[in-house]
This record gives structure tokens, sequence and C-alpha cells, in this order.
């Protein structure tokens, strides 16, 4: 009872008995051993930071906040800050999708390839958010490297979390109904079969082959779909601030329903892209004397910088709320979402004043990692051992039970930073 | 031209009997016996090459393929490999006799396996069966290229992921037509009350000062000119009224502001330009007191409105132009802009050259230093002179900043106008409930589809519903009792208590998800007129057979050589035509790999319009010779040439400054025109960085002359071109070619290679290879060895140059022919050819030479072969 209490007032109003008929299908699916590190949300912010105001002077476990990171003070022992780390990939606003895919040509995304692994799991394989029109995605990737879609209203995420309304209805018609379609779809490949030659029957097989693996798919979402959307005790703002300069109040709201997906374990990788165009924003009342993406291009002014970082602060800001949440709400064992889920936050930028994408700003959050440290990577006196963005992301994935030899140019880990 | 036509084979492919296997003669047993066995029995296997056995199974088509191969290789001499034992003239002529003999015989053209639609088939058909729009998602998975094309029917994999596209787009598209119902929502009007407060600012777009928003900039994209609310968008399509209170402010003699609401779909881009959005209303904003204009409009869900000022002091299509004579007309537009605003106050010029410009400089924050200085009042005023040649260059020189510039200006005119002023705005609707377009849109398509029921019971309607669908989804006519399946399934589900049209919308999912929708050529024999119908289309339109196309299958009449030409004909001069150019020139000549090779900045300064302008050119020369018929011989030395001040650059010809592509005639036997010089050929065959004869030489062997080569032995390492410019390519080839294994294909590979060495990777004439040096910051080039492009062609004819070769191909324009043929009819049948259908290539080509050799009679007489009509 103490635990159903616990639920209501984090703003969960779910029932136990809901719980337990998620657990067979969870059972099924993750086997006995649970991997350390269980979920993966992977942020970015478009225009990057101020790296200077963002990466603390010290380094080690004694530093000093960073201005950016000031909001963040209350948490250090819950995340890692890491200077230097990057791709060694191309430059420029095109090649910010290194970030998560750590290349140039077409291939997958980090969160990607842990979705994959452990997708299967959860109602949705992964989730990708954005808040509003931002064109192509720009964090996750399919392995052929097409850019999934993101979603950019929170009532849209919230309605594809939690809607029990029409839309699940529909989905229930459509997923019932779609039995006939393939059973139908069989029929007349079986009639086929018997007037074509041997060759043309291989090529066939590949059609059998492949409506029996979408039947099973359909007949797992129609198992979920048996499942009830979780009710959750959230208020929907009534409007979607979808406009450019509301773009932060977009993002408190997504950061909610992203905590409430993961509580709620509808989905265990989420991707996350703050977009940054021309929007002026107003930041305690106050109109900024430019537009985000010009202040980004601060040419070190400091009146620009000041301003540049006070956006930055505001997305710390909400990220720190974000882990506040997953440190309060509880995974199934009791224990806090933050200790099983890794949290990478960070740039595909390095420094937006000339469009580098080199040492990349990068804070690791939760997961079981030991944290509350700055690593500063030497980069003047490189070496073969200097790790690479990539390496981090493979420590995160081995830590997800995932054992990936390589990502992009990376080949090694962080494990004697994190573990 | 007389018909090309031939008797009509009723044989296919290889055929499915199952014959008993031949014994090898024993001509061919001793043969191999003798020369080959050595690498190639079971053990050894070379090349995966296995000769073993004695006899042929000519029902089973690897056989074929071994024989084929076996043949080739015997008559282009590559083997038996020099070092081994050589077979006599007399007996290498008499086993190629034999076998000549033996696969004519045995390897009839055809052999085409079940094809599946590709990506673009497969919108063209969902689209033209259902008729509805259809594009499919960028998700979808992508097809294999196989045989140098993506409509292969071997290479057209079915995956799990495809499937699962297939199934749910089949719901999206029957979604199109029979719409799941939507419960109408009774949607209460509403009163929005907007303050200046409330709106989306972006960049300069507005300054809210004093309890207004002040607008003074009308440049077209949104992000850069235009404000919007910023909570209100319509909750349902319907008109609402809309109230805004305007001011004109400090508008100058003679100026009255003119302010536009667009329609704006809040899901778009910011960047969307203002002549993109549907105009609601226009007000003229005369008074200097705030106005209360008053509109009805029509919003679509999700619309908000636009305010735009559309005369205001600041114009203009672009952001910023980076290149070109674009470039000098908009920083002439910025110069003038800030010469006109120091003539009206010398002040405000004398400040703004003192603080000058930094790079951190732009909009509000350089606006607020000449605000400091125009304050700090100690500017020599009285000796600047707006007309002085120092006031202009500095003028010029801060138009170079661009948007920085452009910002600084519009924070200007915040304060010195003319502007618009923006004191409230308020929405109350929707008054009253419309349909959107889409809606009405789909209405008539829903309405065509479903006719009327006419006093029909569910069964009878159901069929007549669904029958002309299946004909056209199947392309023939659907038999009665496949009919009834897609009937009775969506009878069963009306019995269930579903609706009408949920049953036909179940059939209709049903019909697209079915494997005699996705696939084609699946019917064993000859092909009847039906698979030659969709054949022919699918070639030619890259979409199903349209109405006319269906009649004279249905009719039986396609199968008639004159009709069958004709529909050929009509097809090539049809404007779905455009489909087949470009998927097919832009596969045969790798038009779309262009995208992807990113030329060396060291070289020049590429752009996407420069990439546009080279595509162009071989799409519209193409396209030229398919229209007009040109002779083959044109595709090598035409008398025209497509021009627009792009590619004449890269070409060294004087042209008109105009992007537009231009059609020029040209004498023959020049340099320039032909696909073998053409900037986006000469691109394509190299990486952007340099050019490797080798590359180039295999290019055109597979694409020109129609003579693959076997790919480069995994031991051999590839030969990089030293970028120290010390050895030269040749020096290195020649290295190369000391090794015998190399130098059989090389002395093919070679000759065309070197001949095309004078174009550097874009396309440019050069003499003399590029070093590069580094000088201070900047990169120079020089230049380094010069180019030596002359070598002999196997059959001895020396080749001097570029020139040379386009002679010799001209003069030997049926080896061109051939290979064009190959490639038409391996993506018109989606096969690669065999023996047999060389042996069609060969005829065909003979024949339309023969007849004035034009590209439009090659495709009508490859239409009418045995290659193309039989599967």
């Amino acid at each position: 009872m103490q635990r159903r209490t616990f639920l209501r007032s984090a703003g969960l109003s779910l029932a136990i008995p809901l719980l337990e008929s998620l657990t067979p299908l969870r059972l099924l699916a993750a086997g006995p051993a649970k991997p350390p590190t269980q979920r993966l949300v992977t942020i970015g912010s478009y225009l990057g930071f101020h790296l200077p105001s963002f990466s603390p002077t010290q380094k080690g476990r004694q530093y000093a906040m960073s201005p950016v990171l000031k909001p963040l003070e209350d948490l250090r022992k819950d995340f890692s800050i890491f200077s230097g780390l990057d791709h060694r990939a191309p430059n420029g606003h095109k090649n910010w999708k290194n970030y998560l895919t750590g290349k140039s040509t077409p291939s997958i995304s980090f969160d990607q390839i842990a979705a994959k692994a452990i997708g299967e799991q959860t109602r949705f394989e992964s989730l990708q958010v954005t808040c509003g029109s931002f064109g192509d995605s720009l964090m996750s990737f399919t392995k052929e490297g097409i850019p999934l879609p993101a979603i950019d209203r929170p009532s849209v995420l919230y309605k594809h979390l939690f809607s029990s309304g029409t839309d699940k209805a529909r989905m229930d018609y459509l997923l019932d109904s779609g039995g006939s379609v393939l059973d139908l779809a069989l029929d007349e490949a079986s009639t086929l079969q018997r007037e074509v030659t041997n060759r043309d029957a291989a090529k066939l097989d590949e059609y059998f082959t492949s409506v029996r693996e979408v039947e099973k798919k359909l007949q797992k979402r129609r198992e979920w779909l048996k499942v009830p959307t979780p009710k959750v005790d959230f208020q929907l703002p009534e409007f979607d601030p979808v406009a450019p300069d509301l773009s932060l109040e977009c993002e408190s709201i997504m950061y909610n329903l992203m905590a409430l997906a993961l509580e709620t374990d509808s989905t265990r990788v989420i991707s996350f892209l703050l977009p940054g165009q021309g929007q002026v924003f107003t930041i305690d009342g106050e109109k900024l004397s430019a537009g985000y993406h010009g202040l980004s291009h601060h040419g070190n002014d400091p009146a620009k910088i000041s301003e540049f970082n006070r956006v930055g602060q505001e997305h710390v800001m909400r990220f720190g709320n974000f882990l506040r949440q997953l440190n309060e709400k509880k995974d199934i064992e009791g224990k806090p979402l933050l200790d099983t889920t890794a949290v990478l936050f960070g740039s595909g930028m390095g420094d937006s004043n000339t469009h580098n994408n080199s040492q990349l700003p990068i804070v690791l959050a939760g997961g079981a990692f030991k944290h509350g440290a700055h690593h500063d990577i030497d980069r003047e006196n490189e070496s073969k051992s200097t790790p690479l963005l990539g390496d981090l992301f493979l420590t995160v994935l081995e830590s997800m039970g995932l054992e990936e030899d390589s990502f992009a140019k990376a080949n090694r880990n962080m494990n004697d930073y994190l573990l | 031209m007389r018909h090309l036509l031939l008797p009509f084979l009723a044989v296919h492919g290889l055929s499915q009997s199952h014959a008993a296997p031949e014994p090898l003669p024993d001509l061919a047993y001793d043969f191999i016996s003798e020369y080959c066995i050595n690498c190639h029995d079971d053990d050894s296997a070379k090349g995966d090459m296995v000769l073993d056995g004695d006899s042929i199974n000519w029902s089973d088509w690897h056989d074929a393929e071994r024989w084929t191969k076996v043949h080739a290789m015997l008559e282009s001499g590559d083997m038996p490999p020099e070092k081994e034992d050589q077979p006599s003239a007399t007996e290498r002529a008499a086993l190629l006799d034999w076998l000549d003999t033996t696969l004519t015989e045995n390897v009839q053209p055809g052999g085409t396996v079940i094809r599946r639609l590709n990506r673009q088939e497969y919108e063209q058909t969902v689209s033209d069966t259902l008729g509805i729009p259809f594009s499919v998602p960028n998700s979808f998975p992508p097809d294999t290229e196989f045989h140098g094309f993506d409509n292969i029917g071997e290479g057209l994999i079915l995956s799990p992921p495809l499937m699962e596209q297939y199934v749910h787009l089949a719901t999206a598209a029957a979604d199109l037509l029979l719409p799941p119902a939507k419960k109408t929502k009774e949607i209460a009007s509403q009163s929005y009350p907007i303050g200046p407060g409330d709106f989306t600012l972006n960049f300069t777009t507005g300054h809210e000062i004093d309890g207004i928003l002040r607008m003074v900039d009308s440049r077209a994209p949104l992000a850069r000119s235009s404000v919007w609310p910023n909570r209100f968008e319509a909750r349902a399509s319907g008109i609402y009224e809309v109230e805004v209170d305007l001011s004109a402010f400090k508008a100058t003699q003679g100026h009255v502001p003119i302010v536009h609401l667009l329609a704006r779909n809040t899901a778009n881009s910011a960047f969307q330009k203002t002549y993109e959005l549907k105009t609601l209303a226009t007000f003229k904003v005369d008074s200097d007191a705030p106005q209360t204009f008053r509109a009805s409009v029509s919003l679509e869900r999700g619309e908000t409105v636009v305010i735009h000022y559309e005369n205001g002091p600041v114009a203009g299509d672009q952001v910023w132009v980076q290149t070109g004579q674009e470039k000098t007309k908009y920083e002439a537009y910025i110069a003038q802009l800030l010469l006109d605003a120091f003539r009206e106050d010398p002040a405000l010029g004398a400040a703004w050259m003192k603080v000058g410009y930094e790079r951190s400089f732009r909009g509000w924050s350089w606006w607020d230093k000449i605000e400091k200085a125009l304050q700090q009042g100690d500017l020599d005023v009285a000796s600047f002179d707006p007309e002085s040649p120092e006031v202009k260059a500095f003028a010029d020189q801060m138009s170079k900043r661009g948007t920085n510039t452009v910002e600084t200006i519009d924070c200007m005119h915040f304060f010195k106008g003319p502007g618009v002023d923006i004191h409230q705005m308020t929405f109350t609707g929707p008054t009253r409930l419309i349909d959107d377009e889409a809606t009405l849109a789909q209405k008539k398509r829903t309405g065509r589809f479903l006719k009327g029921r006419d006093g029909r019971d569910d069964r009878s309607y159901t069929q007549a519903t669904l029958r002309p669908t299946l004909d056209k989804a199947f392309r023939r006519p659907v038999s009665d009792a496949q009919l009834e399946k897609y009937v009775s399934i969506a009878l069963t589900h009306i019995e269930k208590g579903h609706s009408f049209e949920e049953g036909l919308h179940l059939a209709l999912r049903a019909s697209l998800c079915s494997p005699r929708f996705l696939f084609r050529e699946y019917r064993e024999g000859p092909m009847d007129t039906f698979d030659l119908a969709a054949r022919l289309s699918y070639f030619l339109t890259t979409g199903p057979p349209d109405a006319i196309l269906r009649k004279h299958a249905k009719e039986g009449t396609l199968n008639d050589p004159a009709v069958l030409e004709a529909q050929t004909r009509r097809l090539l001069q049809h404007n779905k035509v455009k489909f087949f150019l470009d998927s097919f020139t832009g596969q045969w000549l790798d038009l779309r790999l262009l995208p992807q090779i990113m030329p060396d900045t060291r070289l020049l300064n590429w752009t996407e319009k420069d990439l546009d302008a080279i595509t162009a050119e071989t799409e519209l020369f193409v396209s030229e010779i398919l229209r007009e018929n040109h002779p083959l011989e044109t595709f090598i030395d035409p008398d025209f040439i497509y021009l627009n001040k792009r590619n004449a650059k890269l070409y060294d010809i004087k042209f008109a400054n105009t992007e537009e592509m231009t059609r020029v005639e040209i004498p023959r036997g020049g340099l320039r025109g032909g696909l073998l010089t053409q900037a986006s050929v000469l691109m394509a065959t190299a990486n952007g960085v340099d050019t490797q004869p080798v590359l180039r030489g295999a290019w055109m062997l597979e694409n020109i002359f129609g003579q693959p080569t076997p790919p480069p032995p995994s031991n051999v390492p590839a030969i990089e071109p030293d970028t120290t410019g010390a050895k030269s390519i040749r020096e290195l080839l020649d290295r190369h070619k000391e090794d015998a294994s190399c130098a059989s294909c090389h002395l093919r590979i070679d000759p065309p290679g070197f001949a095309l060495e004078n174009f550097d990777p874009i396309g440019r004439w050069r003499e003399f290879y590029p070093v590069y040096e580094k000088k201070g910051d900047k990169i120079i080039t020089l230049d380094g060895l010069p180019v030596d492009s002359a070598s002999v062609m196997p059959d001895g004819t020396p080749l001097a140059d570029a020139l040379d070769l386009k002679r010799y191909l001209s003069e030997n324009i049926d080896i061109f022919s051939r290979c064009l043929s190959d490639k038409l009819l391996t993506y018109a049948t989606g096969r690669p050819m065999n023996y047999g259908d060389h042996k069609v290539i060969e005829r065909v080509v003979a024949d339309v030479a023969a007849q004035g050799n034009g590209f439009a009679d090659l495709i009508v007489a490859l239409v009418q072969s045995e290659s193309f009509r039989n599967r």
C-alpha cells in the first residue's frame, strides 16, 4: 500500500494489478539476469553550449561547478562531466548528427543500437522527442542511416504513450482485422506457389517468411494492446507550446512525459533533441537581446556569451529537474529509476561560434556508474589511448549488457573512468 | 521505318522441361581436360569456376551461366592464362564454334525471376490503382541494386521490415479512399485575446516597445520578417473572426504600410516563404492612430495567422546569398539602404562609421553601440559626406556582412520608421466548421470509388466495386474465384457488425498486400498481353499500365507487332517517360551517385547549382535524343550541347550569364558534346579529388563499351595516385602491368582511362596535374607533371586523346549500341542478358543500324524482340 501511495504522489495513479499484469511479459522477454543499466536517454542541444562556461576549470572530484552547470550542484554525485571527447569526425552544422552516429556516412546511432537490443521488452522500442518542428531528426538513425522522425508536440507524445481512447480503439481494430489481411495474403501466395517455377518459388519463400514475421510482430503488438495503457495523473496543458520562442516551455513538458514513459516502462530508450533556431527567448519575463542562433555565434562578445549561457542554464535546469524526477521515481524493485537509467546530455556541436564539432560538451548521469568527477581528457598530448566519445558509448552499452567491439573510430571503452 | 519484327517465339527463358543432362562431346571434354581442369577442378575451383563432370544440364541455369562464361573467356583470350599451356588457334576456334552452336540452341532469351515492385513502382502503382495521392515515408527500406539497376528480379528482396511497411501503408492508402469515421466533436467558439507580447519573435522580426509590437522587415522567409501568435492555432477547420489593431509608425511621405494576414500551419518550418502561404486578408494601415481591422478568415486545423508587413523598407527573398551575380545585387541593395539612411541622417552615418564592424556585431548588439556613439555626441557630423567615396566604400564593406547588417538595419528602422505597430489582436471562432481541402478532395475520391448502391445488396455492390480495383491492382482481370476471396473477406467483416465501408477498406488492405499486387511477371510460359502491357508500362513510365494499354491487353491486340510498336511510340512521347529517363540514365550513367561526391575545395567552390547544371545537361541531352529519335552516334558526337553559365564555365565556353539550360548548336568532332566528355560522367568516374584512369577506364568499359571487366584480384594493391606529383600515374600503371595477371585486363581498361586523363575530377580540361602548395594561409595550385593521354586500343588503334576516343566510338558505333541495348533490356526485363539475349541484341543492333540507328527506333525494336517478350 505504501508504494501505491507513493506512485500517486509522483503523478501516477497506477493500480498495482496493472504492474503485475505487465510482469509476465517482461520476464518472458528479459530473461533472468538483469544488466546493471537498463535504460538509455540521450539528450542533445542543437546549438550546444559555451564550452568555457560549461566545462569546470578543475578536474577530478573536487571541481567547482561551472556557471552553466550550476543548476546541477545538488546532483553532483549522480553525474560525470567529460571534456575533450568527440568522434574525430568532420565539422559543420550538417555534421551535427555525428553526435550519436560517430560518422558522416549513414550509420546507426548509439540509442538505436540499444533500442534494437532491448526494445522488444517494452511497448515502444524507443521514443524520439523534440520541441516544435525542426526538420529531420538529427539524433536517431537506423542502421541504413534513415533518420527516425521525432514527436514534436506534447499532446501527441501524451496520446502516443497513454491514450486509451479512440486512437487505441482504432489500433485495436486494425491489428485485429490485420490478421485476416495476412491470412488472405498467405492464401494467395499458396495458390501462386503452385503456378510458378522453382526459382520463383524461392523468391516467393521470401514473401511467406516476411508475412509470418509480420504476423508474429502483430501478435506481439496485440498482446501489448491487451495490457491496458498506463493511467497517469498528468495534466496536459491546454495548448501545445510549439512556437519556436516557447521551446523551453515545451522542453519542460516533454521531460515530464519522458519521465512518465520510463516510470511506466513504456519504453527504455529515448532520444531528445533540443532545437535551436532564430527564436528570441523571454527568460524570467525578460526578452533576450537577440535570437538564439545569433547568440550562439557570440563572436566572444561577453554580453552575448552571458545571454547564450542563460539559455544554456535553462536547458541544464530542465535537465536537472528530469534527473530529480528519475531519482524520485522508483522501478519495480523500489530502487530509484536513475540508478539503472543512463542519461547522456550534451551536443553534437563543440563550439557553435565556429561550428566546430570537436571537444563536445558531455555529461553522463545515472546508470550503474561511479560518478562525481570531471574528466578532462588531455587532447594536447593525444595518443592511441586517448578516449573518444564512442568509447564512452561502449562503456554504457556494456553496462546495458551489450557487447559491442567498436563504435565508429572507437574500439576501447571508458570503464576505467566510470566503473 | 519498317517494323523490326521478329518471329514471336513461344519459347521462354531457360526451358523448364526437366531434360536429362547431355553428355559433353569429346571435343569439349578433351579441351577442358587438357587446358582447364588443372585450375578448375572441384578442389582448386579458381575464380569459383568448376568444370568437372562430363555432362551439361541445360535445365539448370547455373550450367548455362557456366558455359556462357567459358565461351566469353575463350573468346577474349583471357583464358587459359598466358603462363599456362595454350591451345592452338584451331583448337580454340573449334571449341568456340561448338559452344556457340550449343549455347544458341540451349540458352534462349529470357529467364526473369519474379519481380517485386521497387519503391518508385510501388508508389506509382498504389497511387494509380486507388486514384489517391500517395508517397512512401522516408523510413521506407531502400531497394538493392543488382546488375546496375534497382528493378532486377533477383535483387528485389522482400524482407520482414519491408513487408511490415507494406501492411502499414496498405492501411494508410485505404484510409485515403475510405477514411475511418470521425466523431464530429462539437467545438465551441471561443475568444482568444492576443497582446503585443504574445507573438513569436525570431531574429529581428519584431520589437516590443511601450505596449506595442513593432514590425519593420518585409523579407520573404517568415523567421526573418514576420510574427504570429505563439499560443493560438485553429483547433478545428473553420471560420474565425480576426480583429487586429494596427497603426503606422513614422510612415514616410506617400508610404502607406500594407499588412497581409497569412495562414501558416504551425507544424511547418519557420523559414517558409511568405509567398508560399495563403493570403487571408490585406489591410492598408493609413493612420498613425490605432485602427481596428477586421476579417473573417478560414483556417484549417493547426493553422495560425501570420502578420506580414508587405512593403516595408527591407525586402528580398534571401537570407543571404553566397555567390555570383545575385550576391553582388543583394549587396548593392543593402549598401543602398545604408546610404539612403546616412543621407537622411548624417549623424547616424558618422556614428555607424565610428563604430565600424567586428565579428560579433549583429542586430541589437551592433545597434546598441551605434546608438551609444550617437548619444555621446562627439561625432564630426559636419565633415560626414554621404556622397564621398569613403562613405560609399564603407557602405559596400558593411553590405558584405549580409544578415548581420540587415538585422542592424532592422533595429535602426525600429526607431526611425517606417514600421507597423501591432496593439492587440483577437481571434473568435470557429464560428462555423468547414471541411479543409484535404477532406474535400477525399470526399470526391470516395464518391468516385463507391459510386452508388442503386438498390443492390451488399454482395453485388461489393463485387461491382472491387472488381475494377482488383483488375487494376493485379494488372490482369481477376478471376471469379479470386474476386470471391476479396468479396468474402469484406462480407464476413460486415457480418461481424462493421460498416460496409469498413468491409471494403479491409478488402483493399488485403489486395495491396497480396503477392499478385506486389509481384509481377510470375506466370510461367510465354508472356501474355497482360504481362507484356505491364512490362512495357513499368519500363517506360515506372508505373502500371494506363487505360489504353489495359484495353489492348484485354483485347489481346498488344501481341500484334504494329499495335505494340504504336503503343511503345505513344509511351515514348508521354510525359511519364521522364520517370524512365530519370531512373534509367540516373542508374546507367551513375548520375544518382553525384550528390555523394564532394569536389575538393582546392579545385573549385562547388555548389548545389553546379550539380544541378551538370545533371540537367545529361538529362536534357538523353531526353532530346529519345524525343527526336536521333541516331545513336549522337550520344558520342552530337551537334548540340545544353549549357548554362555553370557547366559553360567548367567547359571554358563563353556563355550568357544565365541559370537556364539552353540548347546550343556546335560543330561535330569537337571536344565537348557527347556523353564521354560531359561533366556528369567525368565526375561520376572520379572521386571529386583526383582522377584514376583505371576507375574511369573500367567504368567506360562497363557502361559505354559493354565489356565489363572482372573485379581486380584481391591480392594486388590498388594504384593510388602519387599526390606529391613525383610519379605520373602512367609510370605507376606501367609497373602494375608488368604482372601478367593484371596485363590482360589493363590492356582494355587503360586506353579509355588514359584518353580522358585531360579531364579533372569535375570534367574541366587540364594539361598538367595540379600540385598544391601552402602559401601563408592560402593554398595555391601549381602545374605538376604533364598529362599523357596517349594509348593503344587492344585492336591496335592508337588513341592520342579524348577526341580519338570519340572518333573510335563513332566509327564503331555498334560497340556502343550493343552496350546501350544490353543496359536497356536489363532494365526493362529485370534480368542480366544471357547468351541467347546477346544474339538477339546483335541482330537488333544490326537491323536498327540499317534503318538510321534512331534511339527511339532501337527501343521499339528491343521491345519487339524475344528478349523483351519472353519472361
